[in-house]
């Protein structure tokens, strides 16, 4: 078996992504979501969406 | 009983805001509140409080909206011009069901206005302000003493049912001077179990969100938010009656406007004619009841205003139009005078009956 060397990081929830095809902002969720990790925040940390498309962060998490 | 000093109305706002326990303040100045936000620089930093001066007043009820949703108690105040501008955060905060207290000392308008006391935000004030459907708990002091009192009691009854609450004052409220003591202030200890605190992983995180795209989910949700504007209506009304024992003529006044009522009223009882006030505190939920009552007993009504007639409709809804009802009114940054009250005293004492 093949070591894990990627993997999604653990406080990014396992929602369907809601961006269209070729939308870059998921790439930041998942930075953001890497850096809490790294952090070890997640416990501490409150999520603000802005208006538009990323505001449904909100609704699927 | 507590020292007496001596107070602006904007500087016991502040400091009864403080003893309420709110530490965080976001304003931007504007004639005639400026004191409130220039007090709360002052008080802040020494209480381990926060001040912050915006860049706007649409950043202030931003920012506001942000530590609403720690569940701790925050502040912002205004005059009329800036109060519009906040008018769409104030329809989130409702949409987020987040309580805080908003103050409005009001000036003439509308547009930039003037900087003289006005009561022309009534309609603003009482009816949400912004978009949908929401109300604010609206308290409308007439002293000095009374600004501290109604402050500490927005901030518990805006938790209690999680709505935002706005103190309603005018320009010489906010300016005059009188004897106050700060006492008598409680803190009360409201569920907080929905404030964004951080789950340190231990609960599934909380959501404040005034979004939602399915029509029958935005539906319940306005539907749930009425339930409470209901309880609010049945038990939150407050009101002052003055002479009503045997009144004929009912003066209709609040915040300043009642002081300049009494006066009137005394001398109209000087006169012979029976006439009392009642005066509502708080302006939403509206003092119906004492209303709907006094048109069973007075022949007239007077409502005192400085607009051009806002108020008046709310006493013709609450007394279901049963009496003619007069005004005495003034606008623009203009206050009535007492005469002025009173030859409408004595016009409504010579009505008659129902309508």
């Amino acid at each position: 078996m093949g070591e894990i060397v990627f993997q999604k990081p653990k406080s990014l929830c396992d929602v369907p992504l809601h961006y269209c095809p070729g939308c870059t902002h998921g790439i930041v969720h998942r930075l953001v979501a890497e850096a809490i990790d790294e952090l070890g925040i997640e416990g501490q940390t409150i999520g603000v969406a802005s208006v538009g498309c990323s505001v449904f962060t909100l609704l699927r998490a | 009983m507590a020292d007496k000093v001596l107070m602006k109305g904007n500087e016991a706002i502040a400091e009864a805001a403080i003893m309420a326990g709110c530490r965080f303040y976001f304003g931007y100045p504007i004639t005639p509140q400026t004191e409130v936000a220039a007090y709360m620089a002052k008080r802040m930093p020494k209480i381990g409080g926060t001040f912050l001066q915006a860049e706007s007043e649409i950043a202030a009820i931003n920012m506001c909206i942000g530590v609403a949703s720690t569940g701790k108690r925050v502040m912002t105040s205004s005059s009329s011009p800036g109060i519009s501008l906040k008018e769409e955060g104030i329809s989130y905060m409702a949409g987020c069901d987040l309580p805080a207290l908003i103050v409005n000392v009001e000036r003439g308008g509308p547009g930039l206005g003037g900087i003289q006391p006005s009561q022309s935000d009534y309609f603003q004030a009482t009816r949400g302000g912004g978009h949908g459907d929401y109300h604010l708990f609206v308290v409308a002091p007439a002293s000095v003493q009374e600004m501290v009192s109604l402050t500490a009691h927005a901030f518990n009854v805006a938790e209690k049912y999680r709505v935002p609450a706005m103190l309603l004052a005018d320009g010489t409220l906010g300016q005059m001077m009188e004897p106050v003591s700060i006492e008598g202030i409680t803190v009360e200890d409201h569920d907080k179990s929905w404030a964004l605190t951080g789950t340190d992983c231990k609960r599934k995180h909380n959501i404040i969100n005034s979004l939602s795209l399915l029509p029958e989910e935005l539906e319940q949700w306005n539907l749930e938010r009425y339930k409470r504007y209901e309880k609010i209506e049945a038990e939150e009304p407050m009101w002052e009656e003055y002479m009503m024992d045997d009144a004929d003529v009912c003066v209709v006044a609040f915040g300043i406007a009642s002081r300049v009522s009494r006066n009137a009223i005394k001398a109209a009882r000087a006169q012979g004619i029976k006439v009392g006030m009642i005066r509502p505190i708080t302006l939403w939920p509206f003092p119906k009841k004492p209303l709907l009552a006094a048109a069973d007993k007075v022949k007239s009504f007077v409502t005192v205003e400085l607009n051009m007639g806002q108020m008046v409709e709310d006493v013709e809804l609450a007394t279901r139009c049963k009496r003619p009802i007069l005004m005495a009114n003034r606008v623009g940054g203009c206050i009535p005078t007492p005469e002025q009250v009173l030859a409408q005293i004595v016009e409504a004492n010579k009505l008659g009956g129902a309508q």
